[in-house]
């Protein structure tokens, strides 16, 4: 089978960086491979096939609507859970830099219901309900990755989400008002939907997320402080490829952490990057933290670059050490 | 300068402080007394001669009779969008082949990320098995102490035939060498412009310095009266 990811028009204006992204539109392959989970949710609704207690919970809520608020709740529910799998299956497999980058891409893209509230208040309430039908606002969508970092053992405020980094998190949390906000300014039927996913989340959603990334798998806490290490030299411009382990021996640097350390200097070191950057010593600091930007796409491309190379390098020469034996 | 002994080479290679010597990513590392060996990387800049007359930075930066609304900056840019215009980028894959004509020359680029500390400096030498073959590797050999990038390699064919070359072969190696510096302004800084490279880079003549200074005095002027007295004194 190939698997051909779809890649939305609005990120040619992204930097690498924000293709940490990805991870959501690979989480849509999954989602196929799980047997599409928005389809399956809104059958097991429909026809109450399958007897657990999520359908028995799910049916009651939609008892007391009207046909037509009746349809679009289930429409919602089947375009918002597979969105909703798919942001959690990126925090799964990107942790924290899935996040921050996300909430950063979502404000270029203008996913946010406050963003948009305000630049088309004159547009009207059914702007706003279209514009959402296919994915649920950027506010929500925070609000369930952070209550997904908290699940994986992400303590926010504290160690190792402390310090300027656990900060931005803490503040999106904030922001974002865990959702709520966003919900008060949408019809009845947009909450009955969220609050319904909501509930299949700690249930059938959640027990798939498991099945396809382990906990053990998931980028966790542990992994993050690795990270940040790497950060440390991504601010001084060394693009590293490799991690050197304690006996000398080298590993090859898996994707995940390049991104989460990109992601790290991205929002908390980037001036300390800009002040090794090359360039006119006339530049303004938000000009050396633009020209630092463009640094970190070229550095993190250059890592990556590097780990693929060492890791095909490595299957070549296994390759040929068995054809010798 | 103290060349680094093989022992000393490789403790920094396996170091995680200051003092660390980073070639990333490092593949089956030939370390000899003082050098290790460099591979070539994937990117080239090959030169498209038919395209241009020539390279002029100074001329270029000349203020014409016209060109007095346009900046110096203005100026410096069109010079490299035209100096980029006379290359072609190439990509090749890692051990797909690169064919080097005689007396061609291509920029490449060492497959390795280099981050050198601030106490090591290094010579880009040709390796003797390339250079028997004809093909020099470098004609800017240093890298200052504290340099982080790729470091670009001017290769040239000097042979009478074709050569293939490959990314991922050894082209050339660095001579390490503690270099006795201290204190601020030691080692590269933000003013080095190839700073950060990760590909092969064409010129930045004009962007040094001294280059406003030489068009300066390179600028068209009205014949002033000693130069006028020459001309007729020539006429003579």
């Amino acid at each position: 089978m190939v698997s051909v990811l779809d890649i939305p028009r609005s990120y040619r204006r992204a930097m690498l960086t924000h293709l940490v992204m990805v991870g959501h539109e690979v989480g849509h392959i999954e989602d196929h491979a799980v047997g599409r989970i928005g389809d399956r949710f809104k059958r097991e609704t429909i026809v109450g096939r399958v007897v657990t207690g999520q359908a028995a919970r799910i049916l009651p809520a939609l008892r007391p609507l009207r046909k037509s608020s009746a349809s679009l709740v289930l429409e919602l529910i089947r375009n918002w859970s597979p969105e909703v799998f798919c942001d959690l299956y990126c925090i799964r497999r990107l942790g924290p830099a899935g996040l921050l980058v996300f909430a950063e891409y979502g404000r270029v893209a203008g996913i946010f219901l406050g963003d948009l509230s305000r630049r088309r208040s004159e547009d009207g309430k059914e702007d706003v309900e279209e514009r959402f039908r296919e994915h649920p606002p950027g506010e929500i969508r925070i609000a369930l990755m952070i209550e997904e970092l908290v699940a994986l053992g992400y303590t926010i405020g504290q160690s190792p989400l402390d310090g300027p980094y656990g900060k931005i998190v803490a503040g999106w949390r904030e922001v974002t008002g865990g959702g709520r906000d966003a919900l008060v300014r949408l019809p009845e039927e947009f909450g009955r939907a969220y609050r319904l996913i909501r509930g299949h989340i700690h249930g059938p959603l959640r027990q798939e997320l498991i099945r396809r990334i382990p906990d053990a798998q998931a980028y966790g806490p542990a992994r993050l402080a690795y990270a940040r290490t790497l950060a440390a030299d991504l601010a001084q411009g060394i693009a590293m490829s490799e991690r050197i382990e304690a006996d000398g021996s080298r590993t090859i640097l898996e994707v995940e952490d390049l991104y989460n350390a990109a992601a790290f200097v991205r929002f908390v070191q980037l001036d300390e990057l800009a002040a090794r950057v090359p360039g006119d010593e006339r530049l303004s600091r938000e000009q050396r933290r633009g020209a630092a930007l463009e640094t970190l796409d070229l550095l993190l491309t250059r890592a990556i670059e590097g780990a693929r190379i060492a890791a095909d390098w490595a299957e070549a020469s296994s390759a040929i050490k068995a054809r010798r034996r | 300068m103290t060349t680094l002994s093989v022992d000393e080479i490789r403790k920094r290679l396996q170091a995680t402080d200051d003092s660390r010597i980073i070639l990333t990513p490092l593949l089956e590392p030939k370390v000899d007394p003082g050098t290790i060996d460099v591979r070539l990387g994937r990117h080239f800049i090959a030169f498209r001669s038919s395209r241009y007359l020539g390279v002029e930075p100074v001329g270029a930066l000349v203020e014409e009779g016209s060109s007095h609304s346009i900046s110096e900056v203005e100026r410096e840019e069109e010079f490299q969008v035209r100096l980029e215009r006379t290359v072609e980028r190439i990509f090749v894959p890692l051990g797909h082949p690169f064919a080097l004509h005689p007396y061609e020359l291509v920029l490449a680029c060492t497959l390795e990320y280099i981050a050198l500390p601030r106490d090591v400096g290094a010579y880009v030498l040709s390796r003797s098995s390339t250079g028997r073959l004809g093909i020099l590797s470098a004609t800017a050999t240093y890298i200052h102490p504290g340099f982080r990038g790729v470091v670009t390699l001017e290769l040239v064919n000097t042979g009478p035939t074709a050569i293939e070359i490959t990314p991922g072969m050894r082209i050339a190696q660095f001579a390490l060498e503690e270099a006795h510096l201290s204190g601020p302004g030691s080692g590269v800084g933000p003013q080095s412009v190839w700073q950060f490279s990760t590909r092969p880079d064409i010129a930045r003549l004009t962007r040094e310095s001294d280059m406003p200074t030489l068009a300066w005095l390179n600028r068209p002027r009205p014949p002033t009266r000693a130069r006028r007295g020459l001309r007729s004194r020539r006429g003579r």
